[in-house]
């Protein structure tokens, strides 16, 4: 097969994957700016503690299941994530939660049941697995990230919990994004531009990873890395590449997930949903931006490996 | 340095783009008809986003730092301008795993067992309708141009089975699923042409991008047809009258052949691509109140 665009059909259609990435995504990102917002204003110590108990690894349990609660898919995760760890939540408990909840999310759950409706193993196994892969993930960040990691930019005003986690995290700044050592204002008077400035901030760094979305899509044929071969290994870690290489909306990767579920297997179709669904190269961009370095890689490297090896699991487990 | 007062401009500018893309229908190239109300929420927002940076013009200093990351924000408004008319073209449909080799068009594949159709082309979840018709509404589809009409006899004309636009999908995924038992009936449909040298000499797939989100997951759906007189060009709209026969296949990555449908075309007319360019994995009249 030879697809060799010219320049003008090239940047045609990768203008409408990358405009599509933007318009779909943003309204999330919108939606998980504000609620960073509100976290700010609205999380005081009593309310945090109540909610995600301090302590290396107790708020993984609690995590997990705040994506049921939060219909987020995971555009909007990654603003509502920063602000919760600019707010002293501990790595584990926000790695589980990125996670968690783009997979635990109702409408995620709903649209993967009607597009596996003969199916309901993949459904289950999704949502198992991300669990699964969650709460692994928060206990290796529990123990990986021992000192704290607070290098975000949390936020000028507002209550920071005295956990030990954060204790040498460097003084915060502002969250919109800009080093221009401004105060948006306290209350509620100065809450319109500290949304506007939050989603400028973390807008900013979907449109980069769009962008890279759309150009890669427009040069890599699918099948390049979606072909069949005699072994399970490559084609789940192809289809995990893929996942992350074209980073569509958990809510409608379900559908995608589908087309490749006779060809490759059903692990294949299992790894480019949890994988996808948790990590996408629209969302690597922020995530290596606005979180520190280290959590980045590490949250990178624990997501592949477990959903690599639950892929693998749930393809043997199938062929049983 | 730039003055403060143009801080309100980039999110105006952004407002007064998706406006234009929400007020000219030219949204449901990028997204499913279902999220135009969460683009219309961002463009308020946007234009909301601009007020307030106006109203704090006052305790903002005369002149501020341009960022690098403010350059970012004019991607979104010259993507616009690459856009090309009729949506993603035949090369995305390739790209996204349009790859078949169509092994025998000859009809002794009749003998071949019902099998279900392959994940993808055309086997999505539908609706099961308890008559196998699919004469029933026809919404969008384009009327028929008078010269097929001269073309075609009138018992022809008479069973159309209409595949219109707005239930696609779904009324293909029955002819992929129980290809056999179709065969024979008459179709007419809007798609384009997709070539591809494992489709057989002269050989292309009538397509249509199935989008269920938004356009980076289109995904192509559609029937192989028979080689036409006439080759026609790659991405070439048309509305063929067509009856649907079957034949073996194996499709990207598949081990084994199986039976799918393939479409003889008795007549065709070169259209220009529709307002709205794709197809969702659901009937859109259900969405009517």
């Amino acid at each position: 097969m030879e697809i060799v665009p010219t320049m003008n059909e090239f940047l045609g259609d990768a203008a409408i994957v990358f405009l599509s990435l933007c318009l779909e995504s943003m309204p999330f990102v919108l939606l998980g700016s504000l609620l960073s917002v509100l976290a700010e204003r609205w999380l005081t110590q009593d309310r945090m503690d109540r909610f995600l108990p301090v302590g290396r690894f107790a708020g993984i349990p609690a995590a997990c299941t705040l994506g049921i609660f939060l219909p987020l898919c995971d555009c909007a995760i990654f603003p509502v994530a920063r602000r919760l760890m600019g707010k002293g939540v501990s790595p584990a408990a926000v790695a589980t939660f990125l996670c968690a909840a783009p997979i635990l999310n109702p409408a995620v759950i709903a649209s993967t049941a009607w597009a596996f409706s003969g199916t309901p193993s993949l459904l289950g196994g999704r949502i198992v697995g991300g669990v699964l892969v969650a709460i692994l993930t928060g206990i290796v960040m529990g123990l990986v990230m021992v000192r704290p990691a607070i290098a975000v930019r949390p936020v000028p005003s507002g209550p920071r919990r005295l956990s030990p986690m954060r204790k040498a995290g460097p003084a915060p700044a502002c969250a919109c994004g800009h080093d221009h050592g401004h105060d948006h204002g306290h209350g509620w008077r100065g809450f319109p531009r500290a949304v506007v400035h939050e989603f400028g901030s973390n807008a900013t760094w979907v449109i980069v990873g769009a962008a890279a979305s759309a150009l890669v899509q427009g040069l890599l044929p699918r099948t390049l890395l979606l072909t069949e071969s005699g072994s399970q290994f490559p084609a789940i870690v192809g289809a995990m590449g893929f996942s992350w290489l074209i980073s569509l909306c958990s809510n409608a990767d379900a559908f995608v997930a589908r087309s490749f579920l006779g060809p490759l297997g059903s692990g294949a179709a299992m790894a480019f949903m949890t994988f996808g669904a948790m990590l996408d190269l629209k969302n690597t961009v922020p995530l290596v931006a606005l979180f520190p370095r280290r959590f980045a890689l590490a949250f990178a490297a624990c997501t592949f490996l477990g959903c690599l090896a639950f892929a693998l699991f749930f393809q043997w487990a199938g062929a049983r | 340095m730039i003055p403060a007062w143009l801080s309100p401009l980039p999110w105006a500018t952004l407002a007064a783009a998706q406006l234009w893309l929400l007020t000219s229908g030219r949204i449901l190239s990028y997204l499913h008809p279902k999220a135009v109300s969460l683009a219309w929420a961002l463009a308020l927002f946007c234009l909301l986003a601009a007020l307030v940076e106006l109203w704090s013009l006052r305790h903002r200093r005369q002149r501020m730092t341009l960022s690098v990351a403010a350059v970012v924000w004019v991607l979104p408004l010259a993507a616009i301008g690459f856009v090309q008319e009729g949506g993603l073209s035949h090369r995305v449909a390739l790209s996204r795993g349009l790859s078949a080799n169509v092994v025998q068009t000859a009809a002794s594949a009749e003998d071949s067992a019902r099998e279900e159709g392959p994940d993808s082309l055309g086997n999505y979840p539908v609706t099961e309708d308890s008559t196998p018709s699919l004469a029933a509404p026809a919404t969008t589809v384009a009327p028929l141009p008078e010269t097929m009409r001269k073309e075609l006899p009138a018992k022809v004309l008479g069973r159309l089975d209409t595949i219109p636009d707005a239930d696609f999908t779904g009324r293909v995924g029955r002819i992929w699923k129980d290809p056999s038992g179709w065969r024979g009936r008459t179709v007419i449909l809007t798609g384009f042409v997709t070539k591809d040298e494992t489709f057989g000499a002269g050989g292309f797939f009538l397509t249509r991008m199935m989008l269920s989100c938004c356009a980076a997951d289109a995904m192509p759906v559609g029937f192989f047809c028979q080689p036409l007189g006439t080759p026609l060009p790659e991405g070439q709209w048309i509305t063929v009258v067509a009856k649907v026969g079957i034949t073996s296949a194996q499709l990207d990555g598949w081990k084994e052949t199986r039976t799918v449908p393939i479409l003889t075309i008795l007549s065709y007319a070169r259209t220009q691509a529709p307002e709205n360019p794709y197809v969702y994995p659901f009937s859109l009249d259900s969405l009517s109140p």
